[in-house]
């Protein structure tokens, strides 16, 4: 959908090379896939292209450069943003995250793993009753 | 061979109530009651005192969790086998918690039945 480029709408026009309108908050043209001009932080954080200060962190984004994301699909290192995939699957790697077993309350359960839970309650009984 | 003890099924079902029972005799087990619901099995366990209860969870008018609470609160001693299809985690750790001595899942073989009985019975 290409929106009107009325003065009423001048201001929801992101700054970019192409001439299509696009609503705020997006990082690329809807209409010819370019990426809109951006700033991010030394956090990683993205901001608008006239802000002169993170709007996450609060530093200066004076004396950096434009930075504008080459593709959402391109390499994932190069697409700054909050949620950074690279650094969360480190910390995979790492055992830091997903470390704890996840149990499901509805997970059905086969006989053998009920008779190991039951098997495991009753030796435990049994070294407590001693 | 020496005398079986006392047996208590309690199921909402009457040809798993049935097929339990024959089961049992095969095993040689004389004295075995059978209750529909919760409720009544209290009642059955009150009067004969059995030793072994196979019990249901999904009953009408008490089902098997409340009914294993009152069980184990009555008679301590009893060994309650849990004999249902509903076999998910939270069910399995109540019962656990609970103090049942054995899960037996409606799907399984026959001879689960009677290992767990035999087990229970030492």
């Amino acid at each position: 959908m290409i929106y009107p480029t009325n003065k009423k709408d001048g201001d929801r026009k992101k700054k970019t090379t192409c001439k299509h309108v696009s609503l705020p908050a997006r990082r690329f043209c809807s209409i010819c896939g370019q990426a809109f001009l951006t700033k991010t932080c030394h956090c990683g954080h993205v901001n608008l292209f006239r802000a002169s200060y993170c709007a996450y962190c609060g530093s200066s984004l004076e004396d950096l450069k434009d930075s504008q994301p080459k593709g959402a699909l391109s390499s994932s290192s190069e697409y700054p943003g909050k949620y950074f995939l690279p650094k969360i699957l480190d910390e995979a790697k790492s055992d830091k995250l997903y470390s704890y077993p996840m149990r499901k309350k509805n997970e059905i359960l086969s006989q053998d793993r009920i008779k190991e839970l039951f098997k495991k309650k009753r030796s435990q009984k049994v070294e407590n009753g001693k | 061979m020496s005398k079986k003890p006392p047996i208590l099924i309690i199921d909402d079902e009457v040809h798993i109530r049935r097929l339990l029972y024959f089961i049992l005799k095969k095993m040689g087990f004389e004295e075995i009651h059978r209750a529909q619901n919760g409720e009544e099995g209290i009642s059955l366990l009150r009067e004969y005192h059995p030793q072994i209860i196979l019990l249901d969870i999904n009953m009408p008018i008490m089902n098997g969790l409340k009914a294993l609470e009152k069980i184990i609160a009555i008679s301590p001693e009893a060994k309650v086998i849990m004999l249902t299809s509903l076999a998910n985690r939270e069910v399995v750790e109540k019962c656990l918690a609970l103090g049942a001595s054995d899960f037996i899942r409606k799907d399984s073989p026959q001879e689960e039945i009677i290992q767990s009985i035999e087990e229970l019975l030492g």
